[in-house]
């Protein structure tokens, strides 16, 4: 029994934001920072720089990852380009796609069949060292703010490169013009790439749902000895919306020696086999939620069931 | 020395300002020995074995022309559909009229459907253009047919209208829930919406041989327009391999008239080498026929496409309000041209609108601080709208024009009224003014986008006078010389072709053509009435068919 609404959803992300503000860098970190499979789509997978130790195989226009991510240029349409990541085997569980640094990215999530890839959340980079010049340009003004516009949320990047002030100044300055969406700061949030991936971030749909800053929680639940992974794997299931990751490794009682590592990502459980390891320290999963009374939840969720 | 044939005509033109013309030209092993007359010819004629050819003795002749920009492979699929244009054309398989507005239009499409018997087959026109054909709708050729899939391809290739059947065909109802770009009511599939109809297009235009005998009909195209050489300006636009292998089927061999230069697709070849493009390139690039081989060039793109009007326009912009697109932004255009500065290449860009324009020049004074060059040659292609203040920038960087010399002779009056106003439209292909900063300028067809006629396009750039008959920013016209020029020593030079092709002179290729009146005598306004008689490469006569 599942709680998954519609199973064969795969969740979109569009990344925005104008020429050199970062998305490249960002996009690299969720490739291969990601425990789930996502697909990255880019304009030129040229431009992306994987380390090299992480490339599996390197076809046409798809760079597969070793661990089990992909990334794919568009070619001459997104919208066969996402098509055929939906009709892979297997199907990633999340496509972030790159929109190019002078689109908005608004537009490139019409792309795609919503009853197949839902809008999860467009995340638009913000330069905090020239964000404001572009703004004020005189041919491209206006097509800078509509990016940051469209967002769900903004990431100021490049703070490091300010004195401390001048970062704050820029920071404040964007969320007094776009009160409405939610911000985070590359250098002092790393919360917000765990919370792209989770999908802890409300699509306002067309700019009308006003949100607050993401809050994000991490903790760490020790699991009862002998709990049944079936027994975790329903309770899991059956986790409060609100809870965005779960990882960990539990011992597989059907093979001696054997584990199991343990998902929840996007509304989806799965339970792997692995290779035994020595480095891997079982029975504690590591919970991310975006309110921390889920957390306490499930967690006394676990504790009946394991009874 | 082999025997040396005398071609003797009216007058021969040489467009080498040092030594304009003569009434004989000799020939021997392939290349010019002199032109001069008869007389001046004896130190040669009374040393070497010779014969006088006098077939040409009351035509004219002058360098074979060249079309320095135009997609073999593109005009093959396109040539593959039924031409229902909004101004004439002559086709390989005869003349095509223009279909004026919408009844008009409406009605070649039916004429077309009556004449194909089985009701299923499909029936694809291109040409449809709504500023000359109204807007043509899915129901307008519902009416025309039910079972039988219709496709209505725009005059730009950027869209297709459909009828239900065709709908259906390309499997429009699930591209509708990928792309935005694609209308079900009305029919429109546009953009990215076009390409996903190319799924189902382009295997069914390209099929059963089709591609190929699109191919022999790019050929005699080329060879009715006088051209003796051609540079396919977006080689591997579908694919290198198969590319290559269909143009050495039909143009490789010394049987073809005219030869043929590549200059590879730089987003194309980077889609399937990514990082490694140039060096896959350099070893692609060696291979060659007797006809065919490769300049050391390369083709980017800056914005979108002029007949569109997606050409990315600085303020005031397009009057209807709507925005261009970008075919690779700023840094992309400057990343993806930086590896072929740097190993020698010449970087040919395609920009249409003023800032397209804008940032190819920025890339090139960045490459030119970074890792500076001598007479490289760098040619903005098409050159629709720009500014003065850019020319002489370009001036400056030794940045040179390729323009598209139709623009303004077919889209001038329309373009005006709908979309760029007076001012942008008059001045459209800035030439005039590039010829007085000492900018070398040349012109192309960028078939299927315009005729292979470079002598209408010297006529245009010449005279500014559109087909309607209007003149329009006369100060942008360029002297006869100039326009002359402009289809054969200066399209040799951006091709860096300027020692071999382009004029005639001691020791360069004999390739010429005849032509039956003097481009001086008949002025600017006749260029395009000059007939062509026959096309000489490498010394060797080639009729016209």
């Amino acid at each position: 029994m599942s709680t998954v609404p519609y199973p064969d959803l795969i969740p979109m992300t569009v990344i925005g934001g104008w020429l050199g503000s970062g998305k490249t860098t960002l996009l690299n970190r969720l490739l291969t920072e990601a425990d789930e499979r996502i697909a990255v789509v880019v304009n030129d997978v040229g431009d992306i720089n994987i380390d090299a130790g992480l490339i599996d195989s390197h076809h046409d226009t798809i760079i597969e990852l070793t661990n089990g991510c992909i990334c794919c240029s568009i070619g001459g349409s997104l919208a066969i380009t996402l098509r055929d990541l939906t009709v892979r085997d297997p199907p990633p569980e999340r496509i972030v796609v790159e929109a190019s640094g002078v689109a908005r990215p608004g537009q490139v999530a019409r792309y795609g069949d919503r009853m197949v890839v839902p809008i999860d959340s467009i995340v638009v980079v913000a330069d905090a060292v020239d964000i404001r010049r572009r703004v004020g340009d005189h041919t491209y003004g206006g097509l800078a703010r509509d990016q940051l516009a469209d967002a769900d949320l903004i990431v100021i990047s490049k703070t490091d490169l300010l004195e401390p002030t001048a970062a704050a100044d820029v920071a404040d300055w964007i969320r007094s013009e776009w009160p409405e969406v939610p911000t985070v700061r590359v250098d002092a949030d790393s919360g917000w790439a765990v919370a792209v991936l989770a999908g802890g971030i409300q699509h306002r749909d067309g700019g009308s749902v006003a949100t607050s800053t993401p809050a994000i929680h991490t903790a760490t639940v020790g699991l009862a000895a002998g709990l049944d992974p079936r027994v975790l794997r329903t309770v899991l299931e059956e986790a409060p919306p609100e809870i965005l990751r779960v990882k960990g490794f539990v011992a597989d009682p059907g093979s001696a020696g054997g584990m199991i590592a343990v998902h929840l990502a996007g509304r989806r459980v799965s339970f792997d086999p692995i290779e035994p390891s020595g480095a891997v320290e079982l029975g504690r999963l590591v919970m991310i939620a975006s309110d921390l009374r889920a957390i306490d939840e499930l967690a006394a969720r676990l504790r009946t069931s394991g009874l | 020395m082999g025997e040396i044939t005398v071609f003797t005509a009216r007058r021969v033109i040489t467009m080498d300002p040092s030594r304009p013309d003569g009434t004989a030209v000799a020939v021997s092993e392939g290349r010019i020995v002199e032109v001069g007359d008869l007389g001046s010819l004896q130190p040669w004629l009374s040393r070497h074995p010779h014969t006088i050819d006098d077939r040409f003795a009351d035509a004219v002749l002058m360098p074979g022309l060249i079309d320095p920009h135009l997609h073999p492979a593109l005009a093959a699929l396109l040539l593959a559909c039924h031409w229902i244009p909004p101004e004439p054309w002559d086709l390989p398989h005869g003349r095509v009229e223009a279909a004026e507005g919408k009844d008009g239009f409406l009605a070649r499409v039916r004429e077309l459907h009556d004449s194909i018997d089985d009701p299923n087959e499909p029936l694809v026109s291109f040409g449809y253009h709504a500023q000359y054909h109204g807007e043509v709708l899915r129901p307008d050729l519902d009416a025309i047919s039910t079972t039988r899939p219709i496709v209505c391809w725009q005059r730009s290739f950027h869209e297709i209208r459909c009828n239900q059947a065709a709908l259906e065909w390309v499997n429009a109802e699930e591209g509708a829930a990928w792309d935005p770009y694609i209308e079900l009511d009305s029919g429109r599939l546009f953009e990215t919406g076009m390409v996903w109809s190319l799924q189902v297009l382009a295997s069914n235009l390209m099929g059963d041989g089709q591609f190929d005998e699109g191919l022999r009909g790019v050929r005699e195209l080329v060879h009715r327009g006088g051209v003796t050489t051609i540079c396919d300006a977006g080689f591997g636009l579908f694919d290198m391999d198969v590319e290559w292998e269909s143009l050495v089927a039909v143009m490789g061999d010394a049987s073809t008239p005219y030869r043929t230069y590549l200059m590879p697709q730089v987003p194309s070849a980077r889609s399937k080498w990514k990082d490694n493009t140039l060096q896959y390139l350099e070893q692609f690039t060696e291979r060659s026929t007797d006809r065919i081989s490769f300049v050391k060039a390369a083709k980017v793109l800056a914005d979108g496409a002029f007949i569109a009007q997606l050409m990315m326009l600085g303020p005031p912009g397009y009057i209807d309000g709507h925005s261009g697109a970008w075919l690779a932004e700023p840094d992309r255009l400057l990343a993806m041209m930086r590896p072929f500065w740097e190993a020698d290449y010449d970087l040919h860009i395609h920009c249409n609108g003023d800032v397209g324009a804008a940032a190819a020049i920025d890339a090139i004074q960045v490459l030119l601080h970074e890792h500076p060059r001598f007479d490289h040659r760098s040619t903005l292609h098409h050159f629709g709208v720009s500014t003065q203040a850019q020319i002489r920038r370009m001036a400056g960087l030794g940045v040179e024009v390729q323009a598209n010399g139709y623009y303004l002779y077919q889209f001038g009056e329309r373009f005006r009224e709908a979309w760029l106003g007076d001012e942008r439209a008059s001045l459209m292909t800035r030439l005039g003014s590039a010829r007085r900063h000492g900018v070398s300028v040349a012109v192309h067809s960028d078939l299927p986008m315009a005729p292979v006629r470079p002598l209408l396009a010297a006529q245009a750039i010449a005279t500014r006078r559109t087909r309607e008959g209007t003149v329009m920013g006369l100060e942008e016209a360029v002297s006869l010389d100039d326009a002359l020029a402009s289809i054969t020593i200066e399209a040799a030079y951006q091709m860096r072709m300027d020692y071999e092709i382009g004029s005639l002179a001691s020791g360069k290729l004999a390739d010429m053509v005849a032509l039956d009146a003097d481009p001086y005598e008949v002025g600017a306004e006749g260029l395009g009435s000059i007939g062509i008689l026959a096309t000489v490469v490498g010394g060797e006569v080639f009729d016209l068919p």
